[in-house]
């Protein structure tokens, strides 16, 4: 009995001595990924991109030092009106993963895909300044009447209005799928198609394997158009939690981690630091505006005097240094962009007399409670939220939060009894980029606020491709938004990231990135990475 | 053995189960060994197979030669081959002591296979012969058998069998019968005793009933508080007795024959084993106690050739009577009225076996079968029988304890079957019952006090402070000290919680009493001791009593009338003098004649009418007379017909009805 | 014996749809919907789109209508499709199935053959130190919940020492080994197992202790065998069956999971399944969970009850 026992324990001792030696295989790039993001379609998700980088490919990507586009499927385009008018010339010669040749019929369909009604994807306003959305979404056309095929390799897309920034702020979320699979499903059967967990693309790496709520792995292609990749295979770790994410990160059991989910907790930074495997990007800008949002509706916050009371009641500098560990920029406006900004915006320092006045002058009630709703339950939010709780407090506002998951927000927003809440909203690479507050009114997201003049300056914004001429129209827009408050900017996120030191390319990339880009594929030459010797 | 003496507990507060033990057994000589609980008798043998619990037991002194080797010596590995192979021991409860997942095969042949190394072919076929051998029929079969699909007197034979199946040289049996009912009782020292002789063994036989062992054994040696106070052969046991402990045990148990005297129990109460052994530990007790008793353990000596005793005066003892006092005590005579208090007419309660997806039933266990019989004022009117006669659920159904099924009782003019609620709560307050388990029947987490007033309170007798008053009258009725009344049941002794049991069903002033097997529970000193009180009471309360008992020669001792139940009927009903003098139900007859005499001469010769088979199944009784598979005297016309109850009796003797076809025949 | 068994089922089947009219009234009152569920500020949905979605997948009609749909469906042996992503519930869960059985399975089983077995020699020992350690092990195992417990042995031994993966039901992307598997299965399962191992010892010691003050015992000494026959044949046949009720208690958790564990450890097992389709309001991957649980619970009831039969030869169902 005693000489089972000790057999068995020595034959299990040596196997794990085998099984730790074997050290990380050349040529395989582990990256994290979150759960939710690959069975309904890129069509369908807005946290998919990463395949859609790496298999999938759209007409153009963002480049990832953030300052224009890389041409992908599209070699080149030319608006000769302005941009009303953009015509692509496709790349020659790339095939899908399954051998059949990309023409321009994938890109018309594609385009349509999107716009469909029938599809019902989200996406679908992308497409929005295309001439013919309004038809096919009403159902009086069938197709976008403005994109068509001019040949085998050249689309023609006609807008409703001259967007010179159409390609660098719309299309660059726009995937292309194989319309010889995809056009044989019914629209209202893409959701969830099996297509999404066998994907065919043209990208530089072939989806090879998927394992429900585990991995996907995917296989250099060595036939991409810009070249063979290095690596010999990516393999997206699905995890469902941050928690494990870190943990793998410092076991080496994961190259890369994902941004979403709030980045490495302040709390971990520390410990990761010192590893010398890992580079650790603590300031990641996250462009990630966090802010206070009220029902402008309801009688209580219509009064700009109680919002900008709640501003001046609330010690922000105090919360990112104490609670966020410096993981926060001080914002007072929409956006986080530097060149978007007026220079000369209303601060709201910490100021609780000045906001008890502000409160007195608009007759707020003292005794009535504030339902508060929030949805990061991770600890340095629920610790943000008990801080405003206090400061807020502190002037005789008296919140009473509650923590909900999306469904239950959503039903809140729809019955109308929404009150307050603690939200951040990606705002990505550019100032018009993000969630729209362009269309007055708009339900949920405006929540009663409507100033034309703001919708005004947005569409202005995209009128021109010089940096210079828009900044003028969101300067002044920024400043009408920090005087008219609608929300309660607080900072912008601060999201470190770290990444292993083994897959050269990985790490650097990201460091000439400026800050987070949400829900976009992103071009950061992926195929040039490679495995340190 | 040789002086065995066995502690158990910590060194400064021991219990002194074993004192100075020494006897000797010869080859084939059966011994028998009498006490009462708490004499040591069980620890005695239980030290010599090493069965004792070492912590927190402890050997202090003795040895026990076995063949030249000294088992108390030998470490466990070496007496563990001595155990089951050459000497073996059966236990008092065969329910218990068998295994209840493993086959009896198994249990039989594992000794068989561990001590003599068989194959298990073998094995089996030597566990069959001895399966034949102590009356296992259909022993193929039964070896696949599971314990909880045999009666209490198969399963006592299986663990003979069990025993035996090694064929040891002693046989060690620690009061094998004290489960088991009179007829099976005898069917088992039948039993053993044939085997005996068959096998040459030697038998130690542990009992509390001297009558008991009477009839088979060569020597007795009584026991008391660890020690052995008399040792002698059986004859001259009974003919000499010197001992005042073994003339107590002897005066206490009532006889069949003798007049109605009162018994004389033992005065006192049973010994407190934590004081070291210094003193003669009966002393208290005794008589005859002197100064010197109390002061030195008087040690065993010769009275004349294999007869020892150990005490200080047994010379002076000699000379004295018997039974001391017996003239003196009559047994008081209540005065028996005419008038019925209780008639039960016709009385069934069956209870249904329900089968199948939709429990329908589909028979039932005829638990009472249409029973008749009336309880006059002032009387005490007994039901005996064996286990599932249906005594037990008759006394339960008078009390209300068990719907009937059908049938009347009527008490003082009032129909009460069935009755409920209201009506129910008024028969209680008149009728009481005692139980049989001293140690059961108590609500552990009640003071005395409040036991005995719980039936005040729940009639909603007087007030508080009444009540109070008439719980300490009470405890003095019974005979319990004042300052018991704070005690909890834990804390008394099985004599002193009967006691309580007894003045909780008086409490209420009730008329008629119940009482199923108050005393079988308890040591035969105490049994006379309640016996005596229950006596009293019913003169000094005018009470009426229903007794519910299978301890024959007590019932005849404490009853007027007698009614004899066999598988849910009566039997044979009549005054106790008819009944036990001239009985005329074969069954009754057997019953009587299975029951041990305290006198070995008497056993001997005394032609003893053994049953054979079982009680049937009450589910499936047999048609027309109940018993008569199993009658000596059956006929044809006893397997067709119900016989009817009729009277045998005369004026002189009172009513004495016999339901038999065959009763009043030579 | 049939009979029983067959009342037992009968009875159950009422139970069933109690429970499946409870739960569906509770998943429904909680707030908001499926396709309010999927709205997301980056992909804003406007009043049509979502009137249409809710069309699509029935939830604009009264809940009793869509209740009834749903036993409709599931008396037709279909259990629906995921809100979600419209796969399969039957294909989903079927997924899953084995991943939570594997790692329950496992833990179970550790759990029950180290807490009995220590369970039996604490009782073998009693009040020696054996006793007193394994007893003090046994509180300090029962006081740590699995999740923590998780979380230290992911400190200790995957971080620290780094002997074992923190996550994972396999290395992925490997081809399937067993090694693999069993080293990420080691973490996970010996954090369930301890907490429930620490619960089968005390029921052991006490079952053991009980049996050991048996006359049987005094009987087998008494017949001179071997104490380890003594102590295996006949007492712990017998201290084995009061540990079938404690196991089939534990039994239902093998398909339910431990989502806290699931979590921690990223497998991908059912527990993780359930709770996604709660956040998401996925009603018919609740409902197919729920009944597919409550089937099991009942399940088990009837083996342990089997169980009994087969142990005890004193327990027979007429």
């Amino acid at each position: 009995m005693r000489r089972l026992l000790m057999s068995f324990l020595s034959a299990l001792a040596l196997t794990f001595a085998a099984g730790a030696a074997k050290a990380a295989d050349g040529g395989t790039f582990r990256s994290a990924m979150r759960t939710g993001c690959i069975e309904m379609g890129t069509l369908h998700t807005t946290c998919g991109h990463r395949l859609d980088e790496t298999v999938l490919q759209g007409l153009v990507h963002i480049k990832w030092t953030g300052d224009g586009v890389q041409p992908m499927l599209a070699e080149s385009w030319k608006t000769p009106d302005g941009g009303k008018t953009y015509v692509f010339s496709l790349r020659h010669g790339v095939k899908w993963h399954d051998g059949t040749p990309f023409t321009a019929k994938d890109v018309v369909f594609s385009l349509n895909l999107y716009a469909n009604p029938k599809v019902g994807s989200p996406w679908a306003q992308k497409l929005g300044a295309v001439a013919g959305y309004k038809a096919f979404q009403d159902g009086s056309a069938s197709s976008l009447a403005g994109v068509k095929a001019l040949d085998d390799m050249t689309v023609q897309v006609e807008l409703d209005s001259a967007k010179p920034l159409w390609v660098e702020l719309q299309l660059i979320a726009i995937s292309i799928f194989p319309e010889h699979i995809l056009g044989k499903v019914a629209p209202g059967d893409i959701k969830g198609n099996a297509f999404w967990v066998n994907r065919v693309g043209t990208g530089p790496f072939i989806w090879k394997k998927y394992e429900s709520d585990q991995y996907v792995e995917v296989d250099r292609n060595p036939d991409y158009f810009l070249g063979a990749p290095k690596l010999d295979r990516i393999i997206y770790q699905i995890y469902k939690d941050v928690p494990p994410i870190i943990a793998a990160l410092e076991t080496q059991e994961v190259d890369a981690m994902s941004y979403e989910g709030g980045g490495v907790p302040v709390s971990e930074l520390a410990r990761l630091q010192k590893l010398d495997y890992l580079t650790v990007l603590p300031k990641f800008s996250a462009g990630l505006p966090t802010y206070l949002q009220f029902n402008l509706e309801n009688k209580r916050f219509a009064d700009v005097r109680v919002r900008q009371a709640m501003l001046y009641a609330i010690d922000r500098k105090a919360i990112i240094e104490t609670v966020k560990q410096g993981a926060g920029e001080l914002l007072n406006t929409l956006f986080p962009q530097d060149w978007a900004r007026a220079k000369d915006l209303e601060a709201y320092d910490y100021n609780p007399d000045k906001a008890k006045q502000l409160l007195t002058d608009a007759g707020w009630d003292v005794g009535q409670p504030v339902d508060f709703i929030y949805y990061y339950s991770d600890q340095m939010n629920v610790d943000t939220v008990t801080a405003i709780q206090s400061y807020l407090a502190a002037v005789g506002v008296n919140i009473q939060p509650r923590l909900l998951d999306p469904a239950a927000i959503n039903q809140v927003y729809a019955d109308g009894s929404f009150q307050m809440g603690f939200f951040a909203q990606g705002m990505g690479l550019d100032p018009s980029l993000g969630s729209p507050l362009v269309v007055c009114g708009a339900k949920p997201l405006a929540m009663g606020y409507c100033n034309p003049k703001v919708d005004e300056l947005f569409n202005k914004g995209l009128e021109s491709n010089d940096r210079a001429v828009r900044a003028a129209s969101y300067q002044e827009a920024s400043r009408i938004l920090n005087q008219d408050l609608p929300k309660a900017w607080l900072w912008n996120e601060v999201r470190p990231l770290a990444f292993n030191n083994r897959i050269v390319g990985l790490a650097q990339h990201f460091k000439e990135q400026p800050l987070v880009i949400f829900n976009h594929p992103v071009y950061n030459e992926v195929e040039k990475w490679e495995v340190a010797k | 053995m040789q002086g065995l003496s066995v502690e158990f507990g910590p060194h400064g507060s021991a219990v002194y189960a074993v004192n100075d033990v020494s006897f000797e057994l010869a080859e084939g000589e059966s011994l028998a060994i009498v006490g009462e609980s708490g004499s040591g008798k069980s620890v005695t043998v239980q030290t010599l197979m090493g069965l004792i619990r070492k912590p927190p037991g402890r050997v202090t002194a003795g040895r026990a030669l076995f063949r030249g080797r000294d088992l108390l010596a030998i470490p466990d590995s070496e007496l563990r081959q001595i155990r089951g192979r050459d000497i073996a021991m059966i236990f008092q409860d065969p329910m218990s002591s068998l295994n209840p997942v493993l086959t009896i095969g198994l249990q039989l042949t594992e000794a068989l296979r561990e001590h003599q190394e068989l194959s298990e072919a073998e094995a089996e076929r030597q566990a069959l012969d001895m399966l034949e051998l102590v009356g296992i029929a259909n022993g193929p079969q039964r070896m696949r058998a599971f314990p909880h699909q045999f009666s209490g007197g198969q399963l006592q034979r299986i663990g003979i069998a069990m025993a035996l199946v090694c064929k040891p040289s002693i046989l060690i049996a620690d009061e094998p019968t004290t489960a088991l009912d009179v007829t099976i009782q005898a069917q088992i020292v039948e039993l053993v005793s044939r085997l005996q002789k068959q096998l040459g063994m030697a038998i130690i036989w542990i009992s509390h009933d001297l009558s008991l062992v009477a009839g088979f054994v060569d020597r007795v040696a009584v026991m008391y508080a660890g020690s052995i106070v008399e040792c002698a052969d059986v004859d001259e046991l009974f003919s000499t007795t010197t001992h005042p402990y073994t003339i107590g045990l002897l005066n206490s148990i009532p006889s069949l024959t003798a007049e109605n005297t009162r018994l004389v129990p033992i005065k006192g109460t049973p010994p407190n084993v934590t004081l070291p052994p210094t003193f003669c530990a009966f002393a208290p007790r005794c008589d005859y106690a002197e100064a010197r008793c109390r002061e030195q353990k008087p040690p065993l000596e010769t009275v004349n050739a294999g007869h020892t005793t150990a005490c200080w005066r047994w010379r002076e003892v000699d000379h004295l009577p018997r039974s001391p006092a017996a003239a003196q005590r009559v047994k008081p005579a209540g005065a028996a009225g005419q008038e019925a208090l209780l008639t039960v007419t016709d009385l069934k309660v069956h209870f249904p076996i329900r089968r199948g997806v939709l429990r329908r039933q589909v028979g039932a266990v005829h638990a009472v079968d249409g029973v008749s019989f009336e309880v006059l004022r002032g009387e005490t009117l007994a039901l005996v029988g064996e286990s599932g006669c249906g005594k037990s659920t008759t006394g339960r159904a008078v009390l209300g304890l068990e719907r009937p099924s059908a049938g009347s009782i009527v008490f003082e003019g009032r129909d009460y079957a069935g009755a409920t609620g209201e009506e129910l709560k008024q028969r209680r307050r008149d009728m009481q019952m005692v139980f049989q388990n001293p140690f059961g029947s108590l609500n552990p987490r009640m003071t005395v006090g409040r036991i005995i007033g719980e039936g005040l309170r729940a009639q909603k007798i007087g007030t508080r402070a009444t009540r109070d008053a008439r719980v300490g009258e009470l405890l003095a009725l019974v005979g319990l000290r004042e300052a018991l009344r704070n005690r909890y049941p834990f804390e008394l002794s099985g004599g002193q919680r009967q006691r309580v049991g007894i003045a909780r069903a008086i409490a209420t002033n009730p008329k008629f009493i119940i009482a199923d097997e108050p005393i079988s529970a308890l040591d035969v000193s105490i049994q006379a001791q309640i016996v005596n009180l229950l006596d009293d009471l019913k003169v000094r309360l005018g009470l009426t009593y229903l007794f519910v008992g299978h301890d024959l020669s007590m019932i005849r001792y404490l009853s007027d009338r007698v009614a004899v139940m066999y598988l849910g009927r009566i039997v044979e009903i009549g005054t106790t003098a008819s009944v036990f003098g001239s009985p005329l139900h074969p069954y009754t007859r057997a019953l009587l004649s299975a029951i041990p005499v305290p006198d070995p001469k008497a056993g001997g010769t005394r032609r003893r009418i053994v049953l054979g088979g079982g009680v049937p199944d009450p589910s499936k009784p047999p048609s027309g007379c109940h018993f008569h598979p199993r009658c000596p005297k059956a006929t044809d016309i006893c397997s067709k017909v119900d016989p009817q109850p009729r009277d045998f009796g005369s004026t002189t003797t009172g009513r004495h009805l016999v339901a038999c076809h065959h009763a009043g025949e030579a | 014996m049939l009979s029983y068994l067959l009342r037992k089922l009968l009875f159950s089947i009422p139970v069933l749809f109690g429970v499946t009219v409870i739960v569906f009234a509770i998943a429904h009152a909680m707030p908001g919907d499926a396709v309010l569920a999927m709205i997301t500020a980056e992909a804003p949905s406007s009043e049509e789109l979502i009137a249409m979605r809710r069309g699509e997948l029935g939830l604009d009609q009264p809940l009793y209508v869509q209740y009834l749909n749903w036993i409709g469906q599931i008396l037709h042996g279909n259990l629906g499709r995921s809100f979600v992503n419209g796969r399969s519930v039957g294909e989903i869960i079927g997924e899953r199935l084995p991943m939570t059985l594997e790692l329950m399975g496992v833990a179970l089983l550790i759990a029950f053959l180290l807490g009995t077995t220590l369970g039996v020699i604490s009782a073998l020992r009693q009040y020696k130190l054996t006793d007193y350690s394994l007893t003090l092990a046994g509180f300090v195992g029962v006081s740590i919940p699995d999740f923590f417990m998780g979380l230290l042995l992911v400190y200790v031994f995957a971080l620290e020492l780094r002997w074992l993966p923190s996550s994972g039901i396999s290395t992925a992307g490997d081809s399937f080994s067993l090694l693999d598997n069993l080293k990420h299965l080691i973490l996970p399962a010996a954090a369930l197992a301890l907490f429930r191992a620490a619960i089968f010892m005390r029921y052991a010691r006490a079952g053991m202790l009980e049996v050991l003050n048996q006359s049987y015992m005094r009987t087998a000494k008494a017949k001179g065998l071997r104490p380890s026959t003594i102590t295996l044949r006949h007492g712990l046949r017998n201290a084995l069956i009061p540990l079938v009720t404690v196991f089939g208690l534990a039994l239902p958790t093998l398909f339910g999971g431990s989502v806290v564990i699931e979590t921690i450890f990223q497998w991908p097992g059912i527990g993780l399944m359930f709770i996604d389709s709660v956040v998401n309001r996925d009603s018919p991957v609740i409902m197919g969970y729920v009944l597919i649980t409550a089937i099991i619970v009942m399940l088990a009831n009837l083996a342990t009850d089997l169980a009994y039969s087969v142990l005890d030869p004193r327990v027979s169902y007429d």
